[in-house]
């Protein structure tokens, strides 16, 4: 039976602020659950602080909803070990075949760089942006999601770390009661004797780099689009001209010819050589993923 | 001046005949300094003298009249030569042989930096080959970074990159060659990164930027920074010479540094280059090697009409021009485009509300958008404002819709739209 550990964090609302389930966190775990079927998932979070406050469990506990029993809960010691480090020690015990997280944070630096830095820290491949997962015995088939709503497939080596963006199927609700009844598992410290040597003192200023300087972000002027080169008339072209097409204009084809140039100018675009789909759609398919139509779409 | 004009009419004439184009024209600068002996002058009968007006219609150099016929050929040739070499007589402190050659036909210098101090890598995402616009501000981050320290920038693209690099600020150019048995299953973030972590090593790299743009810069900049072991700044909306801005906490908070040496920077970071251009040197081709246990297995075939509208390739697009809408549908099928319309088919209910492309819709920003039937009402051109490509079919050969298009046809939509889906099923078993 396979491990799938799934590294959750507390997100924050971007209108309130306040503490939830972190979209993408929840996205992770929701491939989890339906793309590891049979597989023993291992829900994990390492806590900023000593102790949880009630908004934190809130937001821990809806990922409980979504039909966990129970989540490991790495509890920040004293003086705190970075978040980090008690994962790594966890996971190094855990040995799990599959370690899913979200891209990125809501709260912090966010900056995505957690689950590169335990590949590289577990020596372990990294597929980002994966949308489905399919185990087979020691390897697993996986899907990327690519910009322009392409897909790419992958075969890996287990163990592996994946990631999950926005192009991963949205999350389900999470159920109020089995949310209560589900376990919360504190687990202190991590293991004691590997933390006094791989733990770091807490920063002073968080996980901030020196003479870095935190401010609220602010919106910026979008910067207009000039033309550097050339006079004063060529600049003021370049900003006010609107923009037109190179306009061929073609008038009195009939419709084969007028079809005919159509799919030239597709061809010529790199775009014609699509291969038809055999059957016209009848209906439209859930249009966060397009992969959603071959059999987990929302019920 | 314009007392006197009109008193010296009123002595000899009984009644009072004011002449007020005469008199706006006797004032207008612009007149006097095209016709300095013109009409107003001989109106009020004595030699008027604007001491402005010809002050500036005279060189300041040659002190002749200069008549500007708004062509800027003859003003650019005269003016650029003496700029550029200052310029770039400070690239380089170690650069004896940094020269000024501006190019005869474009009058752009072109900058040889032969001893560069440090070197900056930045690692472009392109797009089909090309230079996309994040490509070109984060080579102008680059440039910034490189001249506060007499550096040079090194891009490194994939082996398939067509674009002028040069133009847009890089001095020396390495690509990335697939190796191996099968080159195809190489997974070409993390082959790159392995690539790229070595370069930095071969080149004692400065900094490293990356485009922060998904499926591309931000995994291949990630995993670079993670193997560096490095502390990266991502999501930098500013990239200056001694500071970078990055966004954190998703948006809500930035942070302000010192430009560390693995970045990943997002869209208008700096300016990109104008104005000049860079050796572009090609260096050795640096190999990727297939890394252990990731094997691509290639594209997946996928419906591409289920793609969100925002993020589609190909749009087809109907407006109050179409009423067949099976063919519509079927055409679209066809195509493998996704279905959008305009606010008027959706207010009529023929297209879901999530399909409307307008300012009250959805701004798409496919590579190519076909028009059926949609004159082009400013709301919806707004929409398409970022379109790369526009095929229009209308029925009226003075919609706007038809002068924004890059391929204008004017038919009637109802007897294309089964032509082209007939055409396509002919196509379809050779392709």
């Amino acid at each position: 039976m396979a491990d799938v550990a799934v590294l959750l964090s507390v997100g924050q609302h971007p209108a309130s602020g306040r503490a939830r389930r972190a979209d993408l966190d929840a996205r992770a775990l929701e491939l989890a659950l339906v793309e590891c079927e049979g597989a023993r998932i291992h829900a994990i979070h390492a806590a900023a602080a000593p102790d949880l406050d009630t908004a934190s469990e809130a937001a821990l506990r809806d990922y409980l909803g979504m039909g966990l029993e129970c989540l490991t809960l790495l509890a920040a010691p004293e003086g705190g070990a970075d978040a980090e480090h008690r994962l790594l020690a966890h996971l190094r015990q855990l040995r799990p075949d599959v370690i899913l997280c979200g891209a990125a944070a809501e709260r912090g630096e966010a900056s995505g760089m957690l689950p590169y830095r335990l590949a590289e820290a577990l020596g372990l491949p990294l597929v980002a942006n994966a949308v489905s997962v399919a185990l087979r015995g020691d390897t697993a088939r996986i899907i990327q999601a690519l910009p322009r709503g392409a897909r790419k497939a992958l075969r890996v080596n287990l163990p592996v770390v994946l990631t999950v963006d926005r192009a991963a199927p949205p999350a389900r609700m999470a159920a109020f009661g089995p949310a209560r009844r589900a376990r919360i598992d504190v687990r202190a410290g991590g293991p004691a004797g590997a933390d006094a040597t791989t733990s770091q003192p807490a920063h002073p200023h968080g996980d901030r780099p020196e003479g870095c300087v935190e401010r609220p972000a602010r919106v910026r002027p979008r910067r207009l689009r000039t033309m550097g080169s050339g006079g004063a008339s060529e600049r003021l072209r370049g900003i006010s001209a609107v923009r037109a097409g190179t306009g061929s204009r073609l008038e009195g084809l009939d419709a084969e010819q007028a079809a005919r140039a159509v799919w030239r100018f597709l061809q010529d675009e790199g775009l014609a050589a699509s291969t038809p789909v055999a059957e016209p759609r009848t209906s439209r398919v859930n249009a966060d993923s397009p992969l959603s139509g071959q059999g987990e779409s929302a019920q | 001046m314009s007392e006197r004009s009109t008193r010296r009419p009123r002595r000899n004439v009984a009644v009072l005949r004011r002449d007020p184009r005469a008199e706006r024209s006797a004032w207008s600068m612009s007149s006097a300094a095209s016709a300095p002996s013109g009409s107003a002058s001989a109106m009020a009968g004595s030699q008027r003298i604007d001491p402005r007006a010809l002050r500036a219609a005279r060189d300041p150099v040659s002190g002749r009249i200069r008549i500007d016929r708004s062509s800027p050929a003859p003003s650019a040739s005269g003016r650029l030569p003496s700029a550029p070499p200052s310029r770039t007589a400070e690239q380089g402190p170690g650069s004896e042989a940094a020269k000024g050659q501006a190019a005869a036909a474009s009058a752009v210098t072109l900058v040889v930096i032969e001893h560069p101090r440090s070197i900056v890598i930045a690692v472009p995402e392109l797009d089909r080959g090309r230079l996309t616009a994040l490509d070109r501000d984060l080579l102008g981050a680059a440039r910034l970074l490189a001249d506060a320290h007499g550096g040079a920038v090194l891009a490194v693209v994939e082996a398939g990159c067509i674009d002028d690099l040069g133009a847009a600020g890089a001095d020396r150019v390495v690509r990335l060659q697939p190796t191996g048995s099968n080159p195809g299953q190489i997974h070409l973030p993390a082959a790159a990164a392995a690539a790229l972590v070595e370069l930095a090593q071969q080149y004692e790299a400065a900094h490293l930027l990356f485009a922060d743009a998904p499926g591309g810069g931000a995994d291949l900049g990630r995993r670079v920074a993670a193997r560096m072991g490095v502390h990266p700044a991502v999501h930098v909306k500013l990239a200056g010479a001694h500071e970078a801005v990055s966004l954190t906490a998703a948006g809500r908070t930035e942070w302000v540094r010192k430009p560390p040496r693995v970045m990943l920077v997002e869209a208008g970071c700096a300016e990109p280059v104008s104005g000049r251009r860079h050796e572009a040197r090609e260096l050795p081709a640096a190999l990727l090697e297939p890394s252990p246990g990731l094997i691509d297995l290639g594209a997946v075939k996928v419906d591409r009409s289920a793609v969100p509208l925002a993020e589609a390739e190909l749009i087809l697009s109907a407006g109050a021009g179409v009423t067949d809408w099976t063919a519509f549908h079927a055409l679209a099928a066809r195509l493998g485009a996704v279905e959008a319309g305009s606010r008027v088919v959706c207010d009529l209910g023929h297209l879901p509300r999530d399909r409307q492309v307008g300012a009250s819709g959805s701004i798409v920003e496919p590579r190519v958008y076909v028009a059926l039937g949609i004159s082009g009402a400013p709301q919806h051109l707004q929409g398409i404002a970022r379109c790369e490509r526009v095929v229009a079919v209308n029925a009226d050969a003075h919609a706007p819709m038809i002068q924004r298009a890059d391929l204008a046809i004017v038919a009637d939509v109802q007897r294309v739209m089964p032509a082209l889906a007939a055409l396509i099923e002919q196509q379809a078993p050779r392709g």
